[in-house]
């Protein structure tokens, strides 16, 4: 059970089989933490409009969500696509790198 | 616990994850560490608690991803050697099977032969391997043959159970028949088949010699027939030229007159003889061994003329035992044909047929037979053999005789000993037959 989690979508263009999930875990209103949030959401409104499907998990409420996955730093954001989930930890100041993980740019790898 | 990763990109995503957590803490981008005791906030004014926190974390992350490796390392050994041990398991089943394994792919390259193939064909799996199939059948069967394997494919699994005729060649250019099942598997991307083979040659040989025999066995049905219907005549014959001894003739006619006599009764004895190995007796009765042997070389008479060949005899006319005769008339046969077959022309034959006094410790009143020639001999290799049905080492032999002889032998509770030389100045070989008397009258009461 998380009591911190918000899921948030974007209405344009909803296409059910190209939704793409993603997990972000946040420590509170830590500062790097606000930073990878406002990142995330800019990369999925001009990237991915209607399409991302994100929750977010607060790891001072419920920091075993965070354990499960094997996240052990915040910021951080798992990326639901086929297979293992990616991951990018950070403040996300690099869109590449989520591009990256979303399969969406190049060949670069995830981190 | 730790979870081991199954595969090498799970591993490398781990690696990832552990390169990623280190940049983020070095960049100052990270804000909270997760481990099971809690959430530990790393705070700009708390930098020397953030880097003990981030030491303890990598040195954790090292211990467990060494931890990991190691343990993915033992899994992995464990996987190569469970696969090598099934591979081997495999391979010494291929290997060791009493028939041969061919394995080849859609270019009709060889990739496994094992042993019974390379004893089948007479090549070895090295010479073979990488090679193509074609080799392994004479040149006018080999497109039937290898498009019949590939069409496997085509004509689905049915077919594939089914048993299909093939001829092979051997490294001596022998030809041979085989009985094959044909099988076909797609593994990454390539199609392999495998042949199972059999050579039936055996098989082939105990078909044809049935038939042999079931012609040979009319064609003594149609010589009985003739000899029965010979015999009436010859006897009008005998008894007219009886009759024509009694009236007065010239003596130059009288002189062609015993001529024709003998031969009438040459003819006669002829006809009694094939008569005679047609009514043959099943069961053991006493006979003189030497009317036996006297009527086998009469059948023989002309054959021993017509290769000038010197027979000496030596049988002591009172020498009787008790066998079933025909079948001893048989070995007698056998061996005397061999050696005439052996000899060259003007060639010497001794036959001697003697009593035999005690053996293994009891009284035993059976004969020895002993055909002794001056041929060409048999050579050690095939001496081994000599004994074996369809070995044979004359163009057109059945290799049946001798085989059939011993058998009779056997059931005679007799012996069958052959000697031979192939030296140049001393060749020849020597036949020696035991056969008591009386064993299987014995046997039957």
């Amino acid at each position: 059970m998380y009591t911190s989690a918000r899921v948030f979508a974007h209405p344009h263009n909803p296409g059910p089989s190209d939704r793409v999930r993603m997990v972000l875990f946040i420590a509170g209103e830590e500062r790097n933490s606000q930073a990878a949030r406002a990142n995330l959401t800019r990369i999925c409104e001009s990237h991915l409009p209607g399409r991302a499907e994100v929750e977010v998990v607060d790891v001072l409420t419920n920091h075993r969500k965070a354990l499960e996955h094997r996240v052990l730093l915040t910021p951080a954001v798992l990326i639901f696509t086929s297979g293992t989930p990616a991951r990018v930890t950070g403040t996300l100041e690099e869109p590449d790198r989520v591009l990256s993980a979303l399969g969406l740019k190049g060949t670069g790898a995830a981190g | 616990m730790i979870e081991i990763p199954l595969t090498y990109d799970e591993l490398v995503a781990r690696l990832d994850d552990a390169e990623q957590v280190i940049r983020t803490l070095v960049t100052e981008q990270a804000d909270a560490v997760v481990s099971e005791q809690g959430v530990h906030l790393l705070r700009l004014h708390e930098t020397d608690q953030a880097l003990r926190v981030a030491k303890s974390l990598l040195e954790k992350m090292l211990e467990q991803r060494t931890q990991e490796l190691a343990d993915v390392n033992l899994q992995l050994l464990r996987e190569v050697f469970e696969r090598k041990h099934a591979e081997r398991r495999l391979a010494s089943i291929i290997e060791y099977a009493m028939d041969g394994v061919i394995t080849v792919d859609e270019h009709r390259n060889i990739l496994i032969f094992n042993a019974a193939a390379e004893k089948m064909f007479g090549r070895s799996a090295s010479d073979v391997i990488g090679k193509s199939l074609d080799h392994l059948f004479p040149e006018r069967y080999r497109d039937d043959n290898c498009n019949l394997i590939l069409s496997f494919t085509e004509l689905g699994e049915s077919a594939a159970r089914s048993v299909v005729l093939l001829v092979g060649l051997r490294s001596d250019d022998v030809e041979f028949p085989i009985e094959a099942t044909i099988s076909h598997v797609e593994t990454a991307g390539e199609t392999l088949y495998t042949i199972i083979l059999r050579d039936v040659s055996r098989r082939k040989q105990t078909e044809d010699a049935l038939i042999r025999s079931e012609k040979l066995a009319s064609v003594g049905r149609v010589a009985a027939m003739i000899a029965h219907e010979i015999n009436n005549p010859l006897s009008a014959i005998h008894n007219v030229l009886f009759l024509l001894g009694s009236e007065s003739i010239t003596p130059t006619a009288r002189e062609y007159l015993k001529v024709a006599e003998t031969e009438v009764k040459r003819a006669a004895q002829i006809a009694q003889n094939t008569l005679g190995l047609s009514r043959q007796s099943v069961l053991p009765q006493k006979f003189s061994l030497c009317e036996a042997l006297d009527g086998v070389l009469v059948l023989l008479g002309h054959r021993l003329h017509a290769k000038n060949v010197t027979l000496t005899k030596r049988c002591p006319g009172d020498l009787e035992i008790v066998a079933v005769a025909g079948e001893v008339r048989q070995v007698l046969w056998n061996m005397l044909t061999n050696a005439l077959d052996a000899v060259s022309y003007r060639g010497h034959i001794e036959v001697r047929v003697s009593k035999c006094g005690r053996l293994n410790g009891r009284a035993d009143f059976g004969a020895r037979i002993t055909v002794a020639d001056d041929g060409v001999g048999i050579t050690r290799d095939a001496l081994d053999h000599i004994l074996e049905p369809f070995f044979t080492t004359k163009d057109n032999g059945t290799g049946l005789g001798l085989w059939v002889s011993s058998e009779i032998v056997k059931k005679h509770t007799g012996s069958l000993k052959v000697r031979s030389s192939t030296h140049p100045a001393r060749h020849g070989t020597i036949f020696s037959v035991h056969i008591p008397s009386g064993s299987l009258a014995a046997e039957a009461a």
